[in-house]
C-alpha cells in the first residue's frame, strides 16, 4: 500500500516507519504539517496516518483543508487526547479513525487495513457468508453447515462485524468501539468473553475453526 | 397561557413591591378617607344644627320686639317660601293645635333633637333636626333637614371614592409598567447565566453604565466572577491539553521502547514476560492518566455539551446485552428490571451515561463473590428518571459508603485488587455533570447505588 505519515515526534515516526516499511508498504513521511499537506496534494494515497500535533499547521487544521481540497483519502488521526469529545471532534472534521497515544503498532496496523479495504466493503444487505457460516440479516438467522445456531444478541453484532471484515484482522479496542460502542477504557474482559462464547457456538461443534486469534493483535474471522 | 403570565407576573419581585406599596397607600387612602368624612359628616350635621339654633334666637328676638303676631307672620312668610322637606316651620299651641306654618305629621313625636322625618313631613327618608321654641301660650317648632348634608356628604363620598379607585388602578398600572421594566432587566440576567452555565463562556450580562443603580452594581461583580470562571475553564482546558500532550510523550516512548525490547527478546519467554508485565504498567499509568483528565475535564465542563433526549431503558438494555456474558462467566448473575410505565427520559451525553454503567456492574464483578446476582433496574417517580445497579454482594459498611466515589478510594480489604481505584469517582464525575444524584443504599444484603435524574433539562 502507498501510505504517507505526517508524525514530527522522531520516536514515534521511527517507530511506525520501521513497522509500516517491515510490513512491506510504500512510505512517504512528512515532519510538519505544511509538508504534509504539500505531499498529500501531489500524490494518491491509500491511506493517511496524520498526527494531531504538528510544528507549523495543527493536524486538525490540515485535517479540514483536505477535506475542503476534496482529498477523499482515508485518514487516521493520532493523538495524546483522549476522551470522547476529542475524538469527537477529529471525525467532524474529516477523520476517518482515531488512535490515542501510547498505541501498539499492531494496532495501528489493524486499523489501517480496515481503513484501506473499506470502499471494498459488500454493499449486499440481506445476507454475509463466509465458508459454510450464513447470517441472514433480515431473519436475524445464523446457520453452519445447514444447523442454525442460537446467538444472543451481542454475539450475533459481533459476528455480523467479523463476517463484513472477513479476513481483516481486528484489535480488541476496534472490536469495544464499533459493536459495543464503548470509546473508554473496560476493566473487565467483555470483548474476550463474547469471543469466546461465540467461538464455543460457532466454532466448537464444527471441524473447521473459523474466528482465530493472532496474538498480541486480535481476532479475524476466515476460512483459512 | 394566560394563567402562565399572570404566573410570571407575581413571580417578579419588582411587581410584588409595587403591588405592595400600592396596597399599602390604598389603605391608608381608605383610613384617612373614613376618618375625613367623618369629620366632614360631624361638621355637616353641626352646621345644619347651628342653622336651626340661629333661627331658633332671630324668632326669640322677633318675639321680643314685635310680639306673637310678628312671629306669625314671620312663619307664614317662611313657610309660603320653604320646602317641607327642607325646612318645616310650625307655629301652635302647646296641644297641638296648628296656627302658622307647615303642618306636621305628628305633633306627638317631635322633640327636641334629631327625629325621623316620618314624624315631621311624612317622609321616612329623612331626619331632621328639631328645635321646640316656646313662646308664652305658643309652641315654635324650627325642624331643618340633614338631606342636604346627607348629599353633600354622598357628593363628597362619591369623589374621594372615585379618587380612590383611580389613584389604586394608576398606581396598578405603574406598578405593572415598571415591574415589567424590571423584569426584563432581571430577566436578561437570569437568560445571561443560563446561556453561561449551557456552555457559552462569553456571554455576560448586559450593563448601562449611565444609570447605575444597585442591580447594576450585581450585575458587574456577576460579570467579574463570570470573568473569573471563564479564565479558570480555559486555564484547566489548557493545561490538560498540555498535560495530554507533555506528559503523554514519555509514556509513549516508553511504550514503544518496551515493544522494541520485547521484539529482541522473543527468544527469552521469561525476560519476554516481564517486558509484558512493564508494559502492562504502562498501558495501566496512561489509563488512570485519561480517567483522571476525564474527571477534571468533566467538572470543568471543559468540553461542549453532548447531551440528548435519551431512554435509560435503552441504555439500560445496551448494558444488560453487553454485560451478561462477562457476568456470567464470573458465575454471578446479571437481572434486568425496566417496568412497564416507561419511557425514561433524560437529557444526557450517551457515552458519558454507558461509561458510567459500565463502571457501576463492574464494580459489582470486581468486588463481588460468585454466585451473586446483580439487578440492572430503572425507573421514575415524578418528574425524576434513574438508573439502579443492586448487588446481594458482601456490601460496605454505612461509614464508607459515601466515600466510595472519592479518587483511588479502596476498601482497605481489597487494596491489592485491580482497577485503577477511579472508576466510581468516573461515575459521581458523570452523574454531577448530568446534575444528577447518587442514592447509595443498603441492600439488605449488598449495596444499591442509584443514579437519579431530574427530567427538566
Amino acid at each position: 500500500m502507498k501510505l504517507l505519515l505526517v508524525e514530527d515526534d522522531q520516536v514515534t515516526y521511527d517507530y511506525i516507519c520501521k513497522g509500516l516499511e517491515a510490513g512491506g508498504h510504500c512510505l512517504d513521511v512528512a515532519q510538519d504539517g505544511v509538508d504534509g499537506l504539500a505531499l498529500a496534494h501531489r500524490t494518491a494515497y491509500d491511506v493517511i496516518i496524520l498526527d494531531r500535533m504538528l510544528p507549523g499547521i495543527d493536524g486538525l487544521a490540515l485535517l479540514r483543508g483536505l477535506r475542503a481540497s476534496a482529498v477523499t483519502t482515508p485518514i487516521i488521526f493520532l493523538t495524546a487526547i483522549s476522551g470522547v469529545d476529542a475524538r469527537v471532534e477529529g471525525i467532524e472534521a474529516g477523520a476517518d479513525d482515531y488512535l490515542i497515544k501510547p498505541f501498539a503498532f499492531s494496532e495501528l496496523n489493524a486499523r489501517i487495513h480496515a481503513l484501506a479495504r473499506r470502499p471494498a466493503l459488500r454493499e449486499d444487505n440481506s445476507s454475509l457468508q463466509v465458508a459454510d457460516l450464513h447470517v441472514n440479516l433480515i431473519t436475524r438467522e445464523v446457520t453452519r453447515a445447514g444447523q442454525v445456531l442460537d446467538l444472543l444478541p451481542k454475539e450475533f453484532a459481533l459476528l455480523e462485524y467479523f463476517m463484513r471484515s472477513e479476513g481483516r484482522v481486528l484489535s480488541k479496542t476496534m472490536l469495544l468501539e464499533r459493536v459495543w460502542g464503548f470509546y473508554f477504557d473496560t476493566q473487565t474482559s467483555v470483548v474476550e468473553t463474547h469471543i469466546s462464547r461465540l467461538r464455543a457456538k460457532i466454532d466448537k461443534p464444527f471441524e473447521r475453526a473459523l474466528l482465530h486469534t493472532i496474538k498480541n493483535v486480535g481476532y479475524a474471522l476466515r476460512a483459512a | 397561557m394566560r394563567f402562565v403570565q399572570r404566573n410570571r407576573l407575581f413571580h417578579s419581585s419588582y411587581f410584588r413591591f409595587a403591588l405592595l406599596l400600592t396596597v399599602c397607600f390604598a389603605l391608608a387612602y381608605l383610613i384617612s378617607l373614613v376618618l375625613a368624612l367623618n369629620m366632614i359628616n360631624i361638621d355637616l350635621g353641626a352646621r345644619v344644627d347651628r342653622s336651626v339654633a340661629h333661627q331658633v334666637r332671630d324668632f326669640e328676638v322677633l318675639y321680643q320686639r314685635t310680639g306673637l303676631e310678628g312671629v306669625q307672620n314671620a312663619v307664614e312668610v317662611l313657610a309660603q317660601a320653604a320646602d317641607p322637606e327642607d325646612e318645616t316651620y310650625w307655629l301652635g299651641t302647646p296641644e297641638g293645635e296648628f296656627i302658622a306654618g307647615h303642618p306636621l305629621a305628628s305633633w306627638e313625636d317631635v322633640s327636641v333633637g334629631n327625629v325621623d322625618g316620618t314624624h315631621i313631613s311624612g317622609e321616612p327618608d329623612d331626619l331632621f333636626h328639631v328645635a321646640i321654641l316656646a313662646l308664652d301660650d305658643y309652641r315654635l317648632v324650627v325642624a331643618y333637614s340633614y338631606e342636604e348634608a346627607e348629599q353633600i356628604r354622598g357628593a363628597i363620598l362619591f369623589a374621594f371614592g372615585f379618587a380612590a379607585l383611580l389613584t389604586v388602578i394608576l398606581a396598578s398600572l405603574a406598578g405593572y409598567i415598571l415591574s415589567r421594566r424590571g423584569q426584563a432587566r432581571m430577566m436578561g440576567m437570569v437568560t445571561a447565566l443560563d446561556d453561561f452555565a449551557g456552555g457559552d463562556m462569553t456571554r455576560r450580562i448586559e450593563t448601562r453604565v449611565q444609570g447605575g443603580d444597585d442591580l447594576h452594581d450585581v450585575a458587574a461583580r456577576i460579570n467579574q466572577a463570570l470573568d473569573r470562571l471563564q479564565d479558570n475553564v480555559q486555564g484547566i482546558r489548557q493545561v490538560s491539553t498540555d498535560i495530554a500532550h507533555d506528559m503523554r510523550t514519555p509514556i509513549t516512548h516508553l511504550g514503544i521502547e518496551l515493544e522494541d525490547l520485547r521484539t529482541g527478546l522473543m527468544h527469552d519467554p521469561s525476560l519476554a514476560a516481564q517486558v509484558d508485565a512493564a508494559s502492562q504498567q504502562v498501558r495501566d499509568i496512561a489509563s488512570s492518566f485519561d480517567a483522571l483528565l476525564s474527571i477534571a475535564r468533566l467538572e470543568a465542563r471543559a468540553d461542549p455539551e453532548r447531551c440528548q433526549w435519551l431512554d435509560l431503558a435503552d441504555i439500560a438494555h445496551t448494558l444488560y446485552e453487553s454485560y451478561l456474558v462477562v457476568v456470567d462467566d464470573n458465575a454471578q448473575r446479571l437481572t434486568l428490571s425496566i417496568p412497564a410505565s416507561g419511557p425514561f427520559p433524560v437529557f444526557a451525553d450517551r457515552d458519558l451515561l454507558m461509561q458510567m454503567g459500565v463502571n457501576l456492574i463492574e464494580n459489582c464483578v470486581r468486588h463481588c463473590p460468585t454466585g451473586i446476582e446483580i439487578t440492572l433496574s430503572v425507573g421514575s417517580h415524578h418528574d425524576e428518571c434513574w438508573l439502579e445497579v443492586k448487588d446481594n454482594g458482601p456490601g460496605i459498611p454505612h461509614e464508607e459508603q459515601s466515600n466510595i466515589f472519592k479518587r483511588f478510594y479502596r476498601l482497605q480489604k481489597s487494596r491489592t485488587s485491580k482497577g485503577s481505584g477511579l472508576g466510581m469517582a468516573i461515575v459521581k464525575a458523570v452523574a454531577d455533570y448530568h446534575k444528577a444524584r447518587i442514592d447509595v443504599r443498603d441492600g439488605a444484603p449488598g449495596l444499591a447505588i442509584r443514579i437519579v435524574f431530574n427530567a427538566a433539562p
